[in-house]
């Protein structure tokens, strides 16, 4: 069967194999995705409502609190994403001749890669926050005279603690992922480039930023579904008079009012709808990227 | 297909009891001897009657010095002065135990229940009675009932639902401010909101609240609703909508006045006690809260509070509230738990209880002002052990405001966020 020359055989044989898996990964996201969308519509049996309406989706359309809300996420994760890119360019660029040579280099740059957030989050709290290490060192040294005269960085309107966060974790996770493709295609490229005659800016632009673009963009957009929908991170270093969406999903959902529940999936439904854009937009690039490779 | 359909069975039938329950149409059974148990003619009986018994307790789990409190301290002198045995069922949530009891009633085992006795107080306490699922009403037959003080409106009612002898008190806790000393003049204190409005105004920045639905932030918010709508009587009541959104307009302006004034200018608040706490120990504000009524020392100890920490409390009142145990209706070992019940109240178990040593510094549940002899000189011991790091017991009780009920506390929470935290 394994080597059986049917084409039809081994698809129907790999679909089998892979049946268990995509049940797996399928049965309990399809299932949450039906619970929420059925709450979010208003279909709460504990507290005997089943009825269906849109009023929960009618109401946060015209909510102040979720426009701003909804505002402020994106505008976090374009920034940290956007800030995390170029970084990750430079950082990639500027590496890539060192990270084969030097495995100390190869572990920095990937380090934090399996830490959690949460840790990133508290590390930046305790550093950067008003009576953080930062704070303390320059009220030591007599640049500040009192705690309050230290910048603002955690719990702050903009969000940029979060961002902070997210350029931490995500700047080498981007870059890792771009050394890995300069490493395996573009120098026998830029060797000919330069055999040829063509200038450093040349190259970069013929041959380097082209193929780091795939990598660059796809990475870039899990970056930005990511830290869109991340809860733990705006909840430890944001401020609560500017909620990211998912933790005025989490106030609504927490509510011991349980008709607050529909408003939280209501807004997870939207969180939800976003990420998959998201992800269409990443395969579609997937596929320009491997499309390029061949 | 024989377990799932006997289980909707059981469901369905389960919801229907539960809503015969909720209409009171069920009646209590109440045998000979409970009446016997009940009649407070002889406490020697109840006594006989629980030695040998097993009590099988169900309570909070989440904490190794009240387990081990309840265990060492409360199970020896059960076993060696009572021959009791305690069994200490831990819990995530009260609601289990509750559920328990509730699924035994649906069940129609109204005997020989295998809940004997329950940590309990608020919502958990109105649901089991209003399924009539409670033993009772006992707390006063305990001798030991004596040294609590069941005048104290703050005891008989369980957040604003009238306990009827139903639960016993155990301990409590009580909102209290602490103050930095080496900051903050103690002959400048604010001592109510109307005070503490002009020392925010004259200290800029200096401080804040943590957050509502925070617990404690909620109280400060209830607190100030409370002084300026004219104490708390009026609110006993359940919630009018309207008369409620009139009487709590001053309450945000008050807030919105103080706001600018704050930590931060208001922008944002600490959203937790423990981040109001980590402010305060850091210097960045004057004020912070606390509910052990046993004091600070202990978080003083460990670092976490600065050692010239003080806790007070406002001329206007604090909010505190009791927790208690009770008995379900259909309890095995009722005798057993009333012994229980009753040692609990015994002034040595309530001081080892509010020490930082066997117990965890949670508050008194009896009044220190009943205790005599040797008693009394031990706690006059406690409190000037304790010295300025505890607000003494006498000024805590007398400062005491009842907690309200949960649809006020959801109405002052959304409120807060829509005309405080929102509000540009």
């Amino acid at each position: 069967m394994f080597y059986s020359k049917s084409k039809k055989a081994r698809l129907w044989l790999l679909a089998g194999m892979l049946l268990p898996s995509v049940l797996v990964i399928l049965v309990p996201v399809g299932a949450g995705l039906w619970i929420t969308g059925e709450q979010s519509l208003g279909y709460v049996p504990l507290i005997g409502q089943t009825e269906l309406s849109l009023d929960v989706y009618r109401e946060l359309f015209v909510s102040r609190i979720f426009y701003s809300s909804l505002s402020f996420s994106l505008m976090v994760s374009l920034f940290s994403t956007l800030i995390s890119a170029v970084l990750a360019v430079l950082l990639a660029l500027w590496l890539r001749r060192y990270v084969n040579k030097s495995k100390w280099l190869q572990f920095l740059i990937q380090f934090n890669l399996p830490l959690p957030h949460v840790v990133g989050a508290m590390a930046i709290w305790m550093l950067l926050g008003q009576s953080g290490y930062l704070s303390r060192l320059a009220y030591w040294a007599g640049i500040i005279q009192e705690p309050a005269a230290f910048p603002v960085l955690v719990q702050d309107q903009v969000g940029a603690g979060i961002i902070l966060e997210y350029i931490w974790k995500e700047v080498p996770f981007i870059a890792v992922s771009i050394i890995s493709i300069l490493k395996a295609w573009v120098l026998p490229y830029e060797r000919q480039l330069r055999l040829l005659g063509a200038s450093s800016w040349q190259r970069f632009r013929l041959v380097t930023f082209p193929f780091m673009l795939p990598p660059l963009l796809s990475s870039s957009i899990i970056v930005f579904a990511y830290t869109f929908g991340s809860f733990e991170v705006p909840y430890i270093l944001g401020s609560v008079s500017q909620p990211a969406l998912p933790i005025l999903a989490y106030e609504a959902y927490t509510n011991p009012d349980l008709t607050y529940r529909p408003e939280a999936m209501a807004i997870n439904m939207v969180i939800t709808l976003i990420s998959v854009v998201l992800v269409f937009l990443y395969l579609k690039w997937g596929e320009h990227h491997t499309v390029q490779q061949s | 297909m024989k377990k799932p359909m006997a289980a909707l069975i059981l469901w369905l039938s389960a919801a229907m009891v539960l809503s015969s329950c909720s209409s009171g149409s069920l009646e209590v059974v109440r045998s000979a001897e409970d009446a016997s148990l009940l009649s407070g003619s002889s406490w020697e009986q109840v006594v006989d009657e629980a030695k040998g018994q097993q009590v099988n307790w169900y309570l909070w789990g989440g904490s190794d010095v009240i387990n081990s409190y309840v265990d060492q301290t409360v199970g020896r002198v059960l076993k060696d002065e009572y021959g009791v045995t305690l069994k200490r069922i831990p819990v995530n949530d009260t609601a289990e135990a509750v559920n328990k009891v509730l699924n035994e009633k649906q069940a129609g085992r109204h005997e020989e229940g295998s809940v004997d006795l329950i940590w309990i107080n608020g919502e958990n306490f109105n649901t089991l009675k209003q399924a009539e699922a409670l033993f009772g009403p006992f707390a006063e037959i305990l001798p030991n009932a004596q040294y609590v003080d069941y005048s104290n409106p703050a005891i008989q009612k369980d957040f604003g639902n009238d306990t009827e002898g139903m639960e016993s008190v155990w301990g409590s806790a009580q909102f209290q401010f602490v103050y930095n000393a080496s900051t903050v003049d103690p002959d400048e204190l604010p001592r109510s909101y109307e005070e503490l409005k002009v020392w925010i105004q004259n200290n800029p920045g200096r401080f804040t609240y943590n957050a509502p639905p925070d617990f404690i932030g909620t109280r400060f918010v209830k607190q100030l609703f409370y002084e300026l709508s004219g104490g708390y009587e009026q609110w006993e009541k359940p919630l009018d909508q309207a008369e409620f959104k009139k009487a709590v307009e001053p309450v945000w302006s008050y807030l919105n006045e103080i706001k600018p004034h704050l930590w931060r200018g208001g922008e944002t608040y600490p959203k937790s006690i423990a981040e109001l706490q980590t402010l305060f120990n850091n210097n960045e504000v004057d004020f912070t809260f606390v509910q052990d009524l046993g004091g600070i020392q202990a978080e003083i100890n460990k670092g976490r509070m600065p050692e010239t920490a003080r806790p007070y409390v406002f001329r206007t009142g604090t909010i505190g509230d009791y927790h208690y145990v009770a008995i379900p209706y259909n309890a095995k070992h009722k005798a057993a738990a009333m012994v229980t019940a009753n040692l609990l109240l015994e002034p040595e178990m309530q001081f080892k209880k509010m020490g930082t040593q066997e117990g965890w510094g949670d508050g008194l549940g009896i009044h220190p002002a009943k205790l005599e002899g040797e008693a009394a000189s031990q706690y006059k011991q406690i409190q000037s052990d304790a010295g300025e790091t505890a607000v003494p017991a006498e000024v805590l009780l007398k400062h005491k405001l009842p907690d309200l009920s949960p649809a006020y506390n959801q109405a002052l929470e959304e409120g807060w966020r829509k005309h405080v935290l929102f509000q540009k």
